[in-house]
Order: structure tokens, then sequence, then C-alpha cells
């Protein structure tokens, strides 16, 4: 177990290291999401009470665009100079690089979460969430759902040359569910939620991260060898 | 680097088709533990590949193989503890150090790292001065020896190297046919693929030759035919 976690952390830390180094991938999700909130406010039009209305599902479609940005190059940057090759070969456990890459995906995707909230907050002048503990525990129930199955199709598609195009293809059908759920939860956690109808929501979310997250560590073995 | 199996590679007709063509065709092969293979042939013919089937990356198409007793497809796992692969890519990260790619290397396999095993490491193979240094700064020869300190962190007892000696001057050449010499005496069995004869010859017991994905010869080093065509 030692082992296991001591790879999947070298993976992560990796990951982190490089992004860190090279800046190219959090440099072009923040400019990406900035333009796309600016695109749908020009689109809306600067109704306050529009926007307002509409901020939930705007908000998830931007972060499920952006979040597609960084999981397609996870596995893809494994490919420079036969890197995936070598993880096949000297790590510990496929799983445990699949835990080190979801881990960074999870990372990376909360950190576009957390900015997108405040850029919209201020470019939509939004209010502070009424129910705070809700609107994160939504954004986290959402972004381990988002990095699971991201992860997992992002090593499915990654040796494709169609990779770009196949990504979102296979991810946004499945991430209905989510979508839908975390729209509600950010709802209620920015209107209000006297009647706990989120709490639905939530075990929805719950359970869509549990089946996924299960589903995926078994399966990426195989995959990853395939 | 210890194993007590008599046998390190056994290969039952392993072939590996790509499309129409048999980049290697019914390969029968009996390596013993600590021999020193050379695999030569001209460009094509199937050295790579059935490099790359040994280190259990490419399946093969039909035939069977053991390292060490260690099935290729069934025990895959078994197997890659076993082997050291040093191919054309170097798996090395551009955007970390020297260093950082050594401790990584430890990671991977669960294992802390040795900072004193790495030190030694980049010593032998005269990188001590570029040790902080992104590799996106190296050479193509610095990232070649980088990648032969990766064999001095993990003892095993099967090391494959495809075309060892490309990429390296004059004195890396030396420092690979040293390196090879010491890990025959530590008792590892090695597999060396090339086209160049003349640097393999004299670092081999035994000659597989390849050609079209056939084997043409396979004896000891000495034994040779002129006539083979290499």
């Amino acid at each position: 177990m030692k082992s296991f976690l001591r790879c999947a952390a070298a993976v992560f830390y990796k990951d982190l290291l490089s992004e860190l180094r090279r800046r190219e991938y959090v440099n072009s999700l923040l400019f990406f999401s900035l333009l796309t909130i600016f695109l749908f406010s020009f689109a809306m039009g600067t109704e306050p009470d529009l926007l307002r209305k509409l901020a939930p599902g705007l908000y998830w479609m931007i972060l499920i665009f952006s979040a597609t940005l960084a999981l397609e190059r996870s596995f893809f940057t494994e490919l420079d100079a036969g890197c995936l090759d070598g993880l096949l070969l000297y790590s510990t456990s496929l799983r445990a690089v699949f835990l080190g890459k979801w881990a960074s995906n999870f990372f990376f995707i909360g950190m576009v979460q957390i900015l997108v909230a405040l850029m919209m907050t201020a470019l939509y002048n939004l209010e502070s969430p009424r129910n705070p503990p809700l609107f994160f525990a939504g954004l986290l129930l959402a972004n381990i759902g988002i990095s699971t199955l991201g992860t997992f199709y992002a090593a499915l598609v990654t040796q494709s040359r169609a990779r770009q195009v196949l990504l979102p293809l296979l991810l946004f059908p499945m991430l209905i569910p989510l979508l839908l759920g975390s729209v509600y939860v950010t709802e209620y956690a920015l209107s209000g939620d006297p009647f706990h109808q989120a709490t639905l929501w939530l075990k929805l979310l719950v359970a869509y991260d549990s089946i996924f997250l299960a589903a995926c560590f078994a399966a990426i073995e195989p995959l990853l060898e395939a | 680097m210890d194993n007590t199996d008599p046998m390190a590679i056994q290969l039952e007709g392993l072939s590996q088709r790509f499309g129409r063509t048999w980049a290697v065709n019914r390969l029968d092969l009996n390596i013993a533990t600590g021999e020193a293979i050379g695999v030569l042939g001209p460009n094509g013919s199937g050295k790579s590949t059935l490099l790359r089937m040994l280190t259990t990356l490419l399946p093969p198409t039909r035939g069977r193989g053991k390292i060490f007793g260690c099935d290729l497809v069934r025990q895959s796992g078994e197997v890659r503890r076993q082997i050291h692969w040093l191919g054309h890519d170097f798996n090395l990260y551009t955007q970390l150090t020297a260093i950082e790619n050594l401790k990584l290397f430890f990671g991977f396999q669960g294992a802390k790292a040795d900072t004193r095993l790495i030190r030694q490491a980049l010593e032998k193979v005269g990188l001590i001065p570029a040790a902080d240094k992104p590799v996106s700064a190296f050479s193509a020869g610095m990232r070649k020896r980088l990648a032969m300190a990766k064999i001095f962190l993990k003892k095993t007892p099967l090391i494959l190297l495809d075309e060892p000696h490309t990429n390296l001057d004059r004195e890396g050449r030396d420092l690979m046919n040293q390196m090879i010499a010491q890990w025959k005496k530590e008792g590892a069995t090695l597999m060396l693929a090339t086209h160049d004869h003349s640097t393999v010859l004299p670092l081999c017991d035994k000659i597989l030759v390849l050609n079209n994905g056939e084997k043409t010869y396979f004896g000891p080093t000495g034994d040779l035919p002129k006539e083979i065509e290499l």
C-alpha cells in the first residue's frame, strides 16, 4: 500500500512540477475561461437579473469546456519521449498511475473552479452563495466525477490522432447526470434551499462519483495495457 | 540481480505481424542466464520489434515467450520487474532536471529516492555538472547517458538495449562498453540490438542474426560464418 501511494504521489508531483515550469496549460485554461465568461455575457446581454438566473448553468458549461482542455493533455504529455512506456514498465501499479493522474486533474480542475467562480462573481455582479457549504460540496463532488471520467477517457483516447474530438464526444454524454446535479446544487446554494431539495441532487452526485470511481479504477489496468 | 532460473529467455514460434508484414516470424530461441546476446540485422529486420516483445509492451501476434520462467503475456507484471529496457526513447521528462528524473524513477517504483545512489549513478555517466539542469537543455547524448544512469538504480537480471551506442560520442561509447562489461560480470543477461556489428561482437557471447524477421544465425560469436549478411 505504501509503495502504491508513493507511485501515485510521484505521478502527481511530476505533473504539478512540470506544469509549474511550463505554465502553458494553466495559462491557457485561465484565458479560455475568462474569454468564455466574456463571450457569454455579450451573447446574453447585460441584464443583471438574467445573468444571475443563468449563472449556475453558464458556470458549469464554462467549467466543463475548460476541464476538457486540461484533461486532453493529461496522458498526452506521457507520449513525449516514450514516457508512457516508462510508466507501464516501471510503475508499481497502473492503478497508482491513474490515481496520480486523477489527483493532478482534480487539483487543476479545482483551481479552475475557484477562479471561474471568482471571475463570474466579479464580472456578472453576482452575490456570494447563501449556502457556502452546499456550494463547495457541489464543487467537490462535481470535480471528483469530472476528474474520474475525464482521466479515464483521456487514457482511452491518448494514442488516437483524433483525441481532441474523441474526448468531448465520449465524455460529454457521460457527464449529463453530473452536470444536471451540479447545476441544481449550485442554484440552490446561490439562491437558498428552504425545502432541502439539494439533498436529492447531492445524493445523485455521491452515487455517480462512487459508481464511476469504482468502475474506472477497475478498468484502467487493461485499458492502459491495451 | 540474483536469478536462479537457468534459462533467461525461452521463445517458441514468437511472431509479430504489422498489417501484412511479419516483422518477426516463428522465432525459437533459448538464452541461458548470464549470457550476452548481440542481435544483428539490417534496418527493418525485426530487432527492435523482438526487444519490444520481450519488454511485454508489444504482445506477440502468435507464439509464446518466457523470461525467467514467466510468461510474456500472462505474467507481464513479473516479467517487467525483472527487466530494464533502454530503447530509442529515453523515458525522460524534459521539464524536470536530471536529479528529479531519477528521483521520479524511484517514485514510480514505489520506493523512497536514494540520493546517494542517484549521485553515484550520475557520476558514473559523467552528468554531475548537469545534475540540476532541466533535461530540455540536454543534448541527445546527454539524454542517453541519463537514461543509462537509470540502469544503475534498478538492478535487474535482464537488460535489453536497443541501439545502445547511438547518439553517444566516443567517450560515451567507451562508457557504454564498460557498463555492459560490468553488468555481464555481475551476472546479468544482456540483449543488445544493433545494425553495427563491429561494436557488439567483442561484447557478446552469442549472436542472433535476423533478416526479414527470420533467424538466419544463432550461435557463438566466434562461429559466425563469414557468408552471413550483417
